[in-house]
């Protein structure tokens, strides 16, 4: 008999369905982290990631008996968190009247401060800079930026993911690299030197 | 030349050349129209760039310790079930006490899951099978609720009024002592493992703030570098445009 670590997912969820319990404890461990990463960066709250993995992966628990071995089970726990992403972010927009969809609106600048320690590392900077162009993005190029990027998700593991051609996710992601540089040299992160660099390397 | 409307055409290709996924005959294409295009060359340069720039925002350290892969269902269950679950335990032990069933406290969860049993050997237990194991749990611990009911109403009805206290007390001073060694150790070890969890998470912090700060120092000494050097580069214009003609 294999030992559940050497088990696909395909097999974990298989072992699942024909009434062994613990294989679910082997899918937890081997996704809850990416799913938490991911669902960090679409809301960019570590509370809120925590909960929202929680309530994902006790969904997918519910729903995992009559789940179809159709699809892969990393998309549709994927799937299960966008959706309670989108849930979440909905209902923050309504209570916050703010858009993450659209930026913000422009503050006349005041003198800059003195920025603190923590600001001034550079690393820092651009992390804080390319978060904040996610979040200007829309909702659907954010998440395909995401698995792709951050996730590493092939093409097609998206579509299915999204429930959408791969075509439609290359030009989502097409669409969001171009108005994440568009925000990013604004910000002055994707200056030409660093685009100098990567065309070297 | 390439007209904009193959250029259009093949993004697609280009994305897929640009994350090397999807057909290999999208990416051969995406690669031909590279060759001849320089505007879709240009662009393609700088969305590796923007690729770069995304590959800057890494996990915070709180979220990489969430990160690490974690064993047990327990993991995802709330903290808070988990400790009132060892709460409930350690009342069912005390009260339990020196009755019949098991002097050792650990005896009657290991009951449950004994070495030959499946879930002890770490393998599956199917939904059937963890289904008698609980209901033989149930059984076992209905069995021991009856008996302890039972004890104390005959201690009841053998003890004078006054005395009730008795009937609680009817451990042995010895058993109590050691009852309540067991739950003194069993605390300290709990309280030894908390605090080591703690100076770990305090001593990685530190290890985080003090690189944070040394970051920010070394952008403080460049900036006041730079700051020196214009100061300086603009006392010398002050000075020359104060200077008399002659002097000059």
């Amino acid at each position: 008999m294999l030992n559940r670590s050497q088990m696909s997912d395909e097999q974990l969820v298989e072992a699942f369905q024909a009434g062994h319990v613990a294989a679910y404890d082997e899918l937890v461990s081997r996704w809850q982290g990416k799913i938490r990463g991911a669902v960090w960066r679409v809301l960019g709250s570590t509370e809120d990631a925590a909960d929202i993995t929680q309530e994902a992966f006790l969904r997918a628990f519910r729903g995992l008996k009559a789940f179809k071995r159709e699809a892969k089970f990393s998309s549709w726990i994927y799937q299960i968190a966008l959706n309670l992403c989108r849930d979440s972010l909905r209902r923050k927009k309504g209570k916050s009247y703010v858009s993450l969809d659209e930026p913000e609106p422009q503050i006349p600048a005041l003198p800059s401060l003195s920025p603190s320690p923590l600001e001034l590392s550079e690393g820092n900077q651009i992390a804080e800079r390319v978060r904040q162009a996610i979040q200007k993005l829309s909702e659907d190029q954010r998440e395909v930026i995401i698995l792709k990027e951050y996730e590493g998700l092939t093409f097609a593991e998206i579509a299915e993911t999204l429930g959408l051609p791969t075509s439609t996710v290359k030009t989502r992601l097409y669409r969001g690299l171009v108005e994440m540089k568009q925000h990013l040299a604004r910000d002055g992160v994707t200056s030409a030197s660093s685009i100098h660099d990567s065309n070297e390397s | 030349m390439t007209s904009n409307l193959s250029c259009e055409a093949l993004r697609d290709d280009i994305i897929a050349l640009l994350y090397d996924d999807g057909d290999h005959a999208e990416r051969m294409s995406a690669r031909d129209h590279l060759a001849q295009c320089v505007p879709c060359r240009a662009e393609y340069s700088e969305l590796k760039g923007v690729r770069k720039a995304l590959g800057g925002w890494t996990l915070p350290l709180a979220q990489q310790a969430t990160q690490r892969p974690t064993r047990g269902m327990v993991s995802w269950f709330p903290a808070g079930i988990a400790a009132a679950a060892g709460i409930l335990l350690g009342i069912g032990v005390a009260v339990v006490g020196r009755s019949t069933f098991s002097p050792d406290p650990t005896q009657a969860s290991m009951a449950a899951t004994s070495p030959s049993s499946p879930a002890a050997a770490g393998q599956f237990v199917s939904y059937n099978e963890m289904q008698e194991l609980l209901k033989q749990q149930d059984a076992r611990h209905q069995a021991e609720i009856n008996e302890l009911r039972q004890t104390l109403t005959q201690v009841a009805e053998t003890t004078p009024q006054s005395s009730g206290l008795r009937a609680v007390s009817n451990i042995s001073p010895s058993a109590f002592e050691s009852l309540l060694k067991a739950s003194e150790a069993r605390q300290a070890r709990m309280f030894e493992a908390r605090l080591a969890g703690l100076r770990n998470e305090s001593e990685l912090q530190r290890q985080y703030d003090m690189a944070q700060i040394a970051a920010g120092l070394a952008y403080i000494d460049s900036r006041t570098g730079a700051d020196a050097a214009r100061t300086s580069e603009l006392m010398k214009n002050l000075v020359r445009v104060t200077a008399k003609p002659q002097d000059r």
